[in-house]
């Protein structure tokens, strides 16, 4: 059974959350097999899915920043996302207003062993 | 002899793959699962198997000749191969078996040179720090090949 707050959760990520796209990256098999460090071109799904954004901390010291040693303008925050019919993996990317997103630490949330709650940071 | 970046990488990614697969099985009933860099693995590999990561990076590249009006001019290239064993913890025999399996790597680049001429020097293994769950092995060659463009 689901615990509530994790329900209640999820409602409020469909509720509340913005509609971005998920980009899976699926890496291509070996065209040779001899070769498997040489694999085909990686596949690409794209789903439409509900993701709540939030700052890293109250204050967000870091949702903009130079990227580390030069002077590009980067950044990061945390998301929540409810379970999917897909399995979000690390190579994923978010676009987000047009933006793409990387998924640089993914927690999943299976009390249970069934997904249900999926928080991540993100970096820009 | 000349070679690409891409054919060197190649040639020495595929002398590693060839001894890898057929000497292990004198060790192991299966051959240890490579994971080549740059290739993404959907899973971590299981905690009680035998696995190493094959990777390359150039140190430096630097011209050698003057330019020559019909062969052009030479770049060598010098670089590092670097295969990090993973022997596991729960085998009590990761140790011995690791040592074993790091001489089969080490040893593939010990007196041998490439088809297209990349050649190996200071193959060693070095022992690092125990992690949670497995038992580390590096073993190093430093590769060296040329370009003619």
């Amino acid at each position: 059974m689901t615990d509530p707050r994790i329900k209640l959760a999820r409602q409020q990520i469909a509720k509340k959350g913005q509609l971005v796209t998920w980009r899976q990256i699926e890496d291509g098999m070996p065209l040779d097999p001899t070769k498997p460090w040489i694999v085909a071109e990686s596949e690409v799904l794209e789903y439409q899915v509900s993701i709540v954004f939030l700052p890293d901390t109250r204050f967000n010291f870091q949702g903009s920043k130079f990227h580390p040693t030069t002077e590009v303008p980067t950044g990061f925050g945390v998301a929540l996302m409810g379970a999917q019919e897909f399995i979000p993996k690390i190579k994923d990317v978010i676009i987000r207003n047009g933006v793409e997103m990387v998924v640089r630490n993914l927690r999943t949330l299976s009390p249970a062993g069934e997904s249900l709650l999926y928080e991540m940071e993100l970096g820009e | 002899m000349s070679l690409t970046y891409a054919q060197a990488i190649d040639e020495i990614f595929a002398r590693f793959n060839q001894v890898w697969q057929t000497e292990t099985l004198s060790i192991l009933t299966d051959v240890p699962e490579i994971r080549w860099q740059g290739v993404e693995a959907p899973e971590k590999p299981p905690n009680n198997l035998y696995w190493v990561r094959v990777s390359q990076e150039t140190i430096g590249e630097q011209q050698i000749t003057l330019r020559n009006p019909s062969c052009g001019q030479r770049y060598r290239t010098d670089g590092i191969l670097v295969a990090q064993l993973f022997c596991p913890r729960s085998d009590s025999r990761a140790m011995e078996i690791g040592r074993s399996l790091s001489t089969i790597a080490k040893n593939a680049f010990r007196a041998y040179k490439t088809e297209g001429g990349v050649w190996f020097r200071n193959s060693s293994v070095s022992e690092l720090e125990p992690e949670d769950k497995w038992i580390r092995f590096n073993i190093s060659v430093l590769y060296q090949y040329d370009e003619t463009i």
